[in-house]
């Protein structure tokens, strides 16, 4: 226990506890619209398919941090976009499509990262490492944190028409097209901050299980946000505490736990859960 | 008699009953085929119009043509004279019931509260009159008792009462529906034909697209029968004559 204390004090330990408070918060926040979107699946995908954009950025221009948010918006545009374009020019359902671009993508991206010499990186970067992010990569995260986090709040209210009623919202003048290119990029951006924290495999989890666990205990589309955030911020936080003790790797502890406390809503909840008195 | 600025409970706008709708010489292209060819017809508040042609007449692209989600190529839409974008609140869209997301976190009163959008914009909070049009509108659609509902915890009709109530919030003159009949059993048909009359009776003007020609003349009182051109508009029963009829739905027609 003492370990456990004195280890909190470190100011390792410290950014650390931050960083899971933040990139929680913000991709609890933004889960509500990938629930609302229900685009989860396309999600993970993306999430996965945003590995070669950054393994190709460092490449090209070296392990620049600043540098993998260009190349892994890059990448997810090109998976998103072109499998939309290979499904409506061929026979394949956009599913099908996705599935095999993301995975290519993702394959590439892995090779690239292994011969460009990052073997012992790649776990990182598949399964994330919160106690490697620097103060650099923290503000990264603060800031896209804000970002997403204003941006769902000041246009909250247009944005939930769109999501409800894409065609009625752009009826009263609510540009839809700008709304959703908008969200697309601001997940992806949400995603690339992320990724350092719980890598691209787990980064779903955590984009989509805090709204969802919300989702089922409430009939408001407001509090899926708030409420997401604080789920994911906890969540994380509670997580990171628990891994150290237990030794367990913090970034796929935070998704265990999120995935707990879904569990819990599922069973439970007064409104929707398993186990509600009728 | 409808009191002249009935359906404008706002008061922001004086009502008058001879609003009216221009249509001149409309052409459309969805995607690479014709979906629309010289569509003229004129009409005005008070009325139900019917759009009645088989699939892909273009009944759905007048719709949106009309809801401003898409520009035509020729021809233009007039309303009192002015290009329907100059008050785009006035006409209200509403989905196809199907279409609806039901498992959306959604209670009917917020729902219905999505009408004052147009007055509010994104970010003034809505006050005790906003409320008041609310309140006024859950109410004049028999929705009271089940505004804290979720919306996917209601009947079709209910639903579509739901959606109505929004464009009735929303202060709206023109209702714009894809299809609002279908899926109705007999009963639900018959009330929503008298609620939307009723809609029409207090000013507004209801334009609809339909596929039952059987019940058509009993739910509006103007169609318009489509087939790519137009081929009649006038009173339901005088359009939907048996010429008329065979001209539309034979596959011959271009």
């Amino acid at each position: 226990m003492n370990d456990f204390l004195q280890f909190m004090t470190e100011p390792l330990a410290l950014r650390s506890l931050w960083a899971c408070a933040v990139i929680g918060f913000s991709n609890g926040f933004v889960s509500a619209t990938v629930l609302l979107r229900r685009s989860s699946l396309q999600i993970g995908t993306l999430s996965c398919a945003l590995l070669p954009g950054i393994a190709l950025a460092i490449l090209l221009f070296g392990l620049v941090p600043l540098i993998i948010l260009p190349g892994a918006i890059l990448a997810g545009l090109l998976v998103g976009l072109g499998s939309l374009f290979v499904s409506r020019t061929s026979r394949l359902d956009h599913d099908t499509a996705l599935s095999i671009l993301h995975t290519t993508a993702f394959a590439l991206g892995y090779i690239i990262l292994i011969r460009i010499g990052l073997q012992q990186k790649v776990d990182d970067w598949l399964f994330g490492n919160i106690t490697g992010m620097g103060n650099r990569d923290l503000w990264v995260a603060y800031i896209t944190g804000a970002v997403a986090v204003l941006t769902l709040t000041v246009l909250q209210r247009p944005l939930l028409i769109y999501l409800f009623d894409p065609r009625g919202a752009a009826s009263v003048g609510i540009p839809v097209r700008a709304f959703s290119y908008g969200l697309f990029a601001l997940i992806i951006l949400v995603l690339v901050s992320s990724l350092q924290a719980v890598g691209a495999f787990l980064t779903l989890g955590l984009m989509v299980a805090p709204a969802a666990t919300v989702y089922l205990l409430t009939d408001r589309a407001e509090w899926l946000f708030w409420g997401g955030g604080l789920i994911g911020a906890g969540g994380s936080v509670a997580a990171f505490c628990l891994s150290y003790p237990l030794g367990w790797h913090p970034g796929a502890t935070i998704i265990v736990i999120l995935g707990v406390l879904f569990l819990l809503a599922y069973l439970f909840s007064p409104k929707y859960g398993l186990f509600r008195r009728r | 008699m409808v009191e002249p600025d009935h359906i404008c409970w706002g008061g922001e706008h004086r009502h008058a009953c001879s609003h009216t709708l221009d249509v001149r010489d409309l052409y459309a292209t969805y995607g690479k085929t014709d979906a629309l060819r010289g569509i003229s017809f004129s009409t005005h508040c008070g009325h139900t119009l019917a759009l009645i042609g088989p699939n892909g007449a273009g009944k759905s692209t007048l719709i949106n043509i009309l809801a401003g989600l898409i520009r035509p190529d020729r021809g233009s839409v007039l309303w009192n004279g002015t290009s329907p974008d100059t008050c785009r609140r006035e006409f209200a869209y509403l989905p196809q019931r199907t279409e609806v997301d039901l498992r959306f976190p959604l209670t009917v009163r917020d729902l219905v509260s999505m009408g004052r959008y147009p007055m509010l914009g994104p970010w003034r909070s809505p006050g005790p009159h906003d409320t008041g049009i609310v309140n006024r509108a859950l109410k004049a659609l028999d929705l009271e008792p089940l505004q804290h509902r979720q919306i996917g915890q209601l009947s079709g009709g209910q639903l579509q009462r739901a959606l109505l109530a929004r464009a009735v919030a929303q202060e709206a003159h023109v209702l714009l529906l894809d299809e609002p009949f279908t899926g109705l059993d007999e009963p639900g048909t018959a009330s929503l034909a008298e609620l939307l009359r009723n809609l029409a009776a207090e000013g507004r003007l209801i334009i609809a697209s339909h596929h039952n020609l059987q019940n058509a003349a009993d739910i509006f009182d103007r169609t318009l029968l489509l087939h790519r051109e137009q081929i009649a508009f006038g009173p339901t029963a005088e359009v939907l004559c048996p010429q008329n009829i065979q001209r539309a739905f034979s596959t011959t027609a271009r």
